[in-house]
């Protein structure tokens, strides 16, 4: 394919892996691109893309179709990550087993970042990935809760846009909730 | 690479997250992140589990009983509700929860304090939560009256839990009966029947999960052992003080 000729350094790194988990069943099965918004293109299996319902339906609108899709609000970065749990769940696929897989989700998980987590969200989103989305919501609210407010917004890397005036009537309104909670 | 803004990500997605996080974080956190999390926490769909912690907050004066009311407004997607806390164990809730279930129409698990007004909880519970599977009583006292109601208000139910309940082997019967659909029994250390039941354990065969371990006829001649860790957890707090 031509664009494996353009992006050598990439292709080489997302094809590894899976060349060493399957090496036979790697030439035969159909691979598709996808470009990210930061212009980097992943050569994907086809059944891996197929997890990503964006992209499903894409085909299914132009079957014909053997151009690169492009995923206009996907970076390379989590985009990465995304692949990578897409992999393992197609396994699960071909041979269903609850606790392995609950137990494969939490350590998918358990090694990310928050920075991780909170990127790969809405790149779930946009490929309505559920499953992924499931995983990373809950992973996010474990993480964030009975935090206090500044650590959440340094989670996220979020601004307080509250003026202090707004701040003060807002407390003021959850004071029932609110008395004796020491400020940290 | 751009950076993310949190604050700009779809609603629905924010939602989502939110609705994970327990009570009190939606209640002290999360509004105070920024304004569109503030419009986030509003959401029905971020209160759709209610669990009141045991810890709650001493200023979150329940007594008053406009904190339910406050939160039967906020809450009309409510799937889960926990009111097993102390705090619950005045007659004034059980009097005034028959009043608030109507709204909560998707309502699927209630957990009481006690068996106060059961009846007629179960009533409205029949007439508005059509997908209502789940009750758990605390210190239940569940008579023939109780027993019935369940049965005929409830003849689906799929998991009850009527934990150290005083429970007769004639209402134990009146609920196996009744309840063909029950997934889930637990009728552990209870008194009134025995745990070895001939009777209840055939009726009982059917069901998935059956936990009768400790059920005896009366309560006079039980030991400390027999209260297992629930024991040591209700009478903890009186211990340390």
């Amino acid at each position: 394919m031509s664009s494996s000729a353009e992006n050598p350094t990439l292709t080489t790194e997302i094809t590894k892996p899976s060349t060493e988990i399957a090496t036979e069943t790697a030439q035969s099965a159909k691979k598709i691109n996808l470009k990210t918004s930061d212009d980097q293109i992943f050569e994907v299996e086809e059944s891996v893309a197929m997890e990503f319902a964006t992209v499903k339906s894409f085909f299914e609108d132009a079957p014909s179709s053997t151009d690169t899709v492009p995923l206009p609000n996907v970076p390379a970065k989590p985009f990465s990550q995304v692949i990578e749990f897409c992999k393992e769940q197609i396994k699960f696929k071909a041979n269903p087993d609850e606790t392995e897989k609950k137990k494969s989700n939490s350590e998918f998980v358990k090694e990310k970042t928050n920075e991780d987590l909170v990127e790969m969200i809405p790149v779930a989103n946009y490929l309505e990935i559920k499953d992924l989305l499931d995983v990373l919501n809950q992973a996010v609210a474990d993480r964030i809760q009975n935090r206090s407010v500044e650590y959440v917004r340094s989670f996220f890397g979020i601004d307080n846009d509250f003026t202090s005036e707004e701040e003060a009537l807002l407390r003021e309104e959850h004071a029932w909730a609110f008395e004796d909670v020491d400020e940290d | 690479m751009e950076e993310r803004k949190w604050e700009d990500l779809e609603f629905d997605c924010l939602v989502n997250v939110l609705g994970r996080v327990d009570m009190e974080s939606l209640l002290l956190y999360v509004p105070f992140v920024c304004k569109s999390w503030y419009e986030a926490s509003l959401n029905p769909s971020c209160w759709k589990h209610l669990v009141f912690p045991q810890d709650m907050h001493s200023s979150w004066d329940v007594e008053d009983l406009t904190l339910i009311q406050k939160f039967n407004l906020w809450c009309p997607a409510l799937i889960s509700l926990s009111l097993s806390a102390d705090h619950f164990l005045s007659s004034e809730y059980s009097c005034i929860l028959p009043t608030l279930i109507g709204k909560w129409e998707h309502l699927e698990s209630l957990w009481l304090a006690n068996s106060d007004n059961l009846v007629d909880i179960i009533t409205q519970i029949s007439l508005a939560c059509s997908n209502f599977s789940g009750l758990n009583v605390s210190s239940a006292t569940i008579g023939e009256k109780e027993a019935s109601a369940i049965v005929t208000n409830l003849p689906n139910i799929k998991s009850l839990i009527l934990r150290g309940a005083e429970i007769d082997l004639e209402n134990v019967v009146i609920i196996l009966q009744g309840c063909r659909n029950l997934v889930h029994l637990d009728v552990r250390n209870c008194t009134g029947f025995i745990s070895d039941d001939e009777r209840v354990l055939e009726l009982a065969s059917n069901i998935k999960t059956f936990m009768c371990e400790g059920s005896r006829l009366d309560d006079y001649d039980y030991d400390y052992e027999d209260f297992g860790d629930d024991f040591d957890e209700r009478f903890d707090g009186y211990r340390s003080t």
